[in-house]
């Protein structure tokens, strides 16, 4: 028996998306006493691999791939070869575990939950003919059943799906499990990269707009704007609060249509799914659409100016007011602690 | 024009999530009983219908569902697609993987130069079904589409990355899953839904399709086996008063978090 963190490889560190599914992976191989593998797949997989084994992965496997600079994270590139490597992975692995003990032979494949993984993973249970859960928030695993807990209808009904089989693939949410340290002695198993099949698909132009370059489910502290913020006097205001408390911004739907904000930023069942440490909602009426994006965020704090705004039933902490007064006595504040 | 080219949509009926939602013994009910067209096939049609008006595409619709889905299949005719197949016979429990290999078998026999569909659907919110059907049909695939043109004999898809955004050109026949975010999805005219009366309407088994015994009998490997209310976050504090106050209590939550870097 075995779980296995499937993590792509194309950044310079990490990431913590990455070590919360290597930790998750730690935690369930624990208690069902299964054996842990890192599957490295990238062109910084090699880069990697002592991470990996630093979280408790006592086999890597790597798949060093070149790919186009320009592009490492996307579908083209990386998305399609980690499907590749995934079924090349389990025909060789599976091999030797049979040489090994029979009883061993059964994989539960753990994925982050990111919009590379969304990508892929249909297609890696397609290929593998396996079943999937994907965007699970809890899961626990006994070699042949899977029991997961998963937010379904706009985060209204939590689901719990049952998968059975030898081979099982579930994605995890993001920020939902504390990265935890595990070193362990790791045997290293590298591969040769198949001959990638693009399948005649090409990468025309890579769009990165002025604020695009974060990765929103990484991000510790989130600052949600929403209609209550609609001039560039209150867009200044969010950007100051925002480098004061180390925080990045995300969007709702009317920020999405305003054009104020990058598209890349939308938070809700039809953009990221985020769980921060501190979500901070300015403006935000809290809509079904965009609740479903951060309601498992670990602290909610919302200031609005209507008392009944729905944002405020899941608040920790809920700031009645006008943003326009509250910001900039805020920003002053935050200003004179720091000084 | 290529008039004899077509667009496939793939289709799935929902429950309208977005009504008032009470638990029971036999799962969950919604508000309005009536099922809807899931929102983010709503938002593939519309591209579909989109790019027809501007290449000449047919646009032909397909579910997987009960014979009682052929109403909402028919909005989708009332919204312009010009035919629909619906596909009966599925176990009534199937999951993404049983759904996609019978869309498969259909995709096998009816060729279309390309399928687009929904991203995930709008109640279980798995999304799985486009990846799984392209693996299938080894097609290229694009998801989570906010953008598409047909240009230079090629489906050009903007997908929202995680960090950015990519615009892809994929050869015909290839797959394109959608975000409810690339447009807003026409609401039939009542010279839409009139003409929609006349539309071909196929009721096909999935015994008939090729592979048919097989498909009727999947099982599928997921099932869903309770739902319950989400665990309702504790009540938080509700702060009304003067600026000072509002502001006081800000820099004391701001502060209880470590990452925030406040009153460290």
């Amino acid at each position: 028996m075995r779980v296995c963190a499937v993590i792509p490889c194309f950044q310079e560190e990490l990431r913590s998306s990455s070590l919360e599914v290597l930790t998750k992976s730690a935690a369930v191989a624990s208690s069902s006493s299964a054996h842990v593998e890192a599957w490295l797949v990238g062109p910084t997989a090699e880069k990697h691999s002592s991470k990996a084994a630093q979280y408790g992965a006592a086999t890597l496997r790597l798949m060093e791939l070149e790919v186009d600079s320009e592009a490492k994270g996307v579908n083209v590139s990386l998305g399609r070869r980690i499907v590749d490597t995934v079924d090349e992975f389990m025909t060789h692995s599976a091999a030797e575990l049979d040489a090994n003990d029979p009883s061993e032979d059964s994989t539960l494949l753990l994925f982050d939950n990111t919009e590379l993984t969304k990508d892929i993973l249909g297609a890696c249970g397609a290929r593998l003919d396996a079943p999937v859960i994907p965007d699970v928030v809890d899961l626990s695993w006994d070699g042949h059943h899977c029991i997961a807990q998963r937010p379904t209808y706009a985060s209204k009904v939590m689901s719990e799906v049952h998968a059975e089989g030898s081979v099982i693939l579930c994605s995890i949410r993001a920020g939902l499990f504390e990265p935890i340290e595990k070193p362990v002695e790791a045997t290293l198993h590298r591969y040769k990269a198949p001959e990638s099949d693009l399948l005649g698909q090409v990468l025309k132009e890579l769009v990165a707009p002025e604020g695009d370059t974060v990765d929103l489910t990484e991000a510790p502290i989130i600052i949600g704007v929403g209609r209550g913020i609609n001039d560039e006097t209150g867009k200044d205001l969010v950007a100051k609060l925002a480098s004061l408390i180390r925080g990045e911004i995300a969007i709702s739907r009317a920020h999405f249509e305003s054009g104020m904000y990058s598209h890349t930023l939308l938070v809700g069942q039809s953009g990221k799914v985020v769980a921060p440490r501190l979500y901070l909602a300015l403006g935000i009426s809290g809509s079904i659409q965009h609740v479903a994006g951060m309601s498992e965020s670990h602290t909610i704090i919302a200031i609005n100016k209507d008392p009944e705004a729905p944002i405020f039933d899941l608040a920790d902490l809920g700031i009645v007011g006008d943003l326009y007064q509250i910001l900039p006595a805020l920003i002053h504040a935050l200003e004179s602690t720091k000084a | 024009m290529s008039q004899d080219r077509t667009i496939l949509v793939c289709a799935k009926e929902t429950p309208d999530t977005y009504s008032d939602l009470s638990f029971s013994a036999s799962g969950v009910q919604f508000s309005n009983p009536r099922p809807v067209l899931n929102a983010y096939d709503a938002s593939a049609l519309e591209e579909a219908l989109v790019l027809s008006e501007a290449h000449g595409f047919r646009v032909h619709v397909v579910m997987v569902g009960p014979e009682r889905a052929s109403e909402t299949l028919r909005k989708a005719l009332a919204m312009g697609a010009d035919e629909a197949t619906l596909l009966t016979g599925a176990p009534k429990d199937a999951d993404s993987a049983v759904i996609a290999k019978i869309l498969a078998a259909f995709v096998q026999q009816f060729g279309p130069d390309a399928v687009i569909m929904g991203r995930q659907s709008q109640d279980t919110d798995v999304g799985l079904a486009g990846g799984m059907l392209a693996d299938h049909l080894h097609w290229p695939w694009t998801t989570n589409a906010i953008g598409i043109r047909f240009e230079e004999e090629a489906f050009w898809v903007k997908r929202q990355g995680d960090s950015a955004q990519e615009w892809i050109a994929s050869p015909m026949p290839c797959l394109i899953t959608c975000s409810n975010n690339l447009n807003d999805p026409r609401i039939p005219t009542l010279k839409g839904i009139m003409a929609s009366k006349k539309k071909p309407m196929h009721l096909v088994g999935i015994d008939q399709l090729p592979g048919g015994d097989a498909l009727s009998t999947l099982a599928p490997a997921t099932t869903i086996e309770s739902l319950k209310p989400m665990p309702e976050r504790a009540a938080g504090e509700l702060v009304e008063g003067d600026l000072e106050t509002l502001v006081d209590a800000l820099m004391k939550g701001l502060a209880s978090i470590p990452e925030t870097g406040v009153g460290s």
